[in-house]
Parts: structure tokens; sequence; C-alpha cells
């Protein structure tokens, strides 16, 4: 028996765990916390507060498809849709994205109209290690809907080399 | 050399959604990095992007170092009459850029 041959029967077996488990809970498994499950979103994003202005912010409405494990930090996509008619009475003026820990919490403010038609954005966001990403969305009455997602990062992206 | 390319498909039925892709070749500097020489490099981000079809406002983003670099936006806007979808983007350095699309709506 050569000395690698319990090494390669080893491979071979992670190989195909790999392949039947880690796999597909990379590629399609999207973290989306349950509407049940109440999070401390101002405590996750303070920066909520400031937007929110006394207002409550509501749980629904906003859906957050987001990959439960990111190999890389630097690229992760991401897709916010948004229940509403879109239009000129009821429609969604402002996204926001926000990440827990990333140095800069907002990741991004999308302006949207009655023109967008379906309120929806896909993208690809940094992450700067495991985390929550909250997306808000402020309707045309001033109502401010979230979603939460958590993410693992295992490369972590902003501190070090882009 | 600033390449931003502005998907739109060439037709579309009225009242339709029609997707736009956008992807900015851009670095989209986060501000925390350093050069060779140790010196920081400054925060550099499309802060600033606007698409419109055929001169109203349908999607803006003002987006921050959390965008990945080369960001790459989809989203939608609903088909009216044939007309020109345009983008026209700022970066934190002052650099701007624009795309243009025919669409004819049927």
């Amino acid at each position: 028996m050569k000395p690698g041959c319990k090494n390669i029967a080893r491979r071979r077996v992670l190989k195909s765990l790999a392949g039947g488990v880690l796999l597909p809970a990379a590629a399609p498994a999207l973290a989306q916390m349950p509407s049940t499950q109440r999070l401390p979103l101002m405590q996750l994003v303070p920066v909520l507060k400031d937007i929110a202005a006394g207002k409550p912010v509501n749980e629904g409405k906003v859906k957050l498809e987001i990959p439960h494990l990111a190999e890389n930090g630097h690229l992760v996509p991401l897709t916010v849709s948004v229940e509403s008619p879109m239009t000129p009475d009821n429609h969604v003026r402002t996204l926001y994205l926000f990440s827990e820990k990333n140095p800069r919490p907002i990741i991004a403010k999308i302006g949207m109209g009655p023109g967008t038609g379906r309120a929806a954005l896909t993208t690809r966001i940094r992450l700067s290690g495991a985390q929550y990403v909250v997306a808000v969305a402020q309707m045309s009455d001033g109502s401010l809907w979230a979603a939460a997602a958590d993410v693992i990062v295992t490369e972590t992206a902003c501190l070090d080399a882009t | 050399m600033t390449v931003a390319r502005l998907l739109v498909p060439a037709q579309a039925k009225r009242g339709e959604f029609v997707e736009v892709r956008i992807a900015i070749q851009h670095p989209m500097e986060t501000g925390f990095r350093m050069d060779n020489n140790g010196r920081v490099i400054p925060k550099n981000t499309i802060s600033n992007l606007v698409c419109r079809y055929n001169g109203a406002e349908v999607f803006r983003a003002e987006m921050g170092s959390g965008i990945a670099a080369n960001p790459y936006l989809q989203f939608y806007f609903v088909a009216q009459d044939s007309g020109k979808v345009e983008l026209d983007w700022v970066d934190d350095a002052g650099a701007k850029g624009s795309a243009s699309a025919a669409i004819v709506v049927t």
C-alpha cells in the first residue's frame, strides 16, 4: 500500500460529501429570516434610527435573497424584491441596503418610483465578515418595511486588499 | 478608460416589465486600502447613478464601498413608448460616464 492511498480514499469520501451536501447548500439555498422571528434591527444597524426618525420598522413585504454561505466577501450576489403595486399612490420610494459589520453600514440607497414597475434589484455587494444584511424599503406613504438575512463570509472584504 | 454597459432588450410589449442590466468597469475603492508606499488610496465609489426612460427617472442608486468592484445592477421599468434608455453616473473623483440604449415598444 502506497503511503498516499489512505489519503486518496479519504479525499474521495470528502469530495462526495462536498458534492452531495455542501454544494447545494452553498448554491441555491438562500438565507431568509422567518418573519416570525423578530430581530433587533435597530441594534444591528444603528443608522436605521436616523432614517426611521421615530417611525416603526415593520418586518415583511421585503424579500432578501442572498447566499447563506458566501465564499468570498468581495462579491456576494444579492436580490431584493418588495411587494408593492408600484402605482403613483403606492410605491417604493427608497430602498436601503445595510450591513451590520462593514465599516460603512449603508451599502446602497436606491431610488425608485412608479415607473420602475417592479420593485426588485439584483446587485453584488462586499461584506466584511459574517454578519446580517438588512434591506429596508421606504414606501410612498412613509412606512418602513424590512428584511434581514445572515450571511457567513469565509473571506472577508473591505479591510484588506480589494 | 471606463466602460459602462447598459443592456436593455431591443423590443418590449406595452405595459411589460423590462429588465435593465448595468455593468460598469469601476474599482469602487473602499478608502481602506493602501498603495505600495503605504499611503491610503482615497475612497472612490459611484456615488450617483441615474437611469432615465424617455426623460423620466426610473431608477437611482447611491452606492458606497459596500458595492463590489465593477458594479452590476439589475432592475426593471415599465415599457410605455418606444424611445431611449439613458444611464448617467458620477463617482467621488468627479469622473462621469453615460450609456444609452434604444427600445422599441409594440
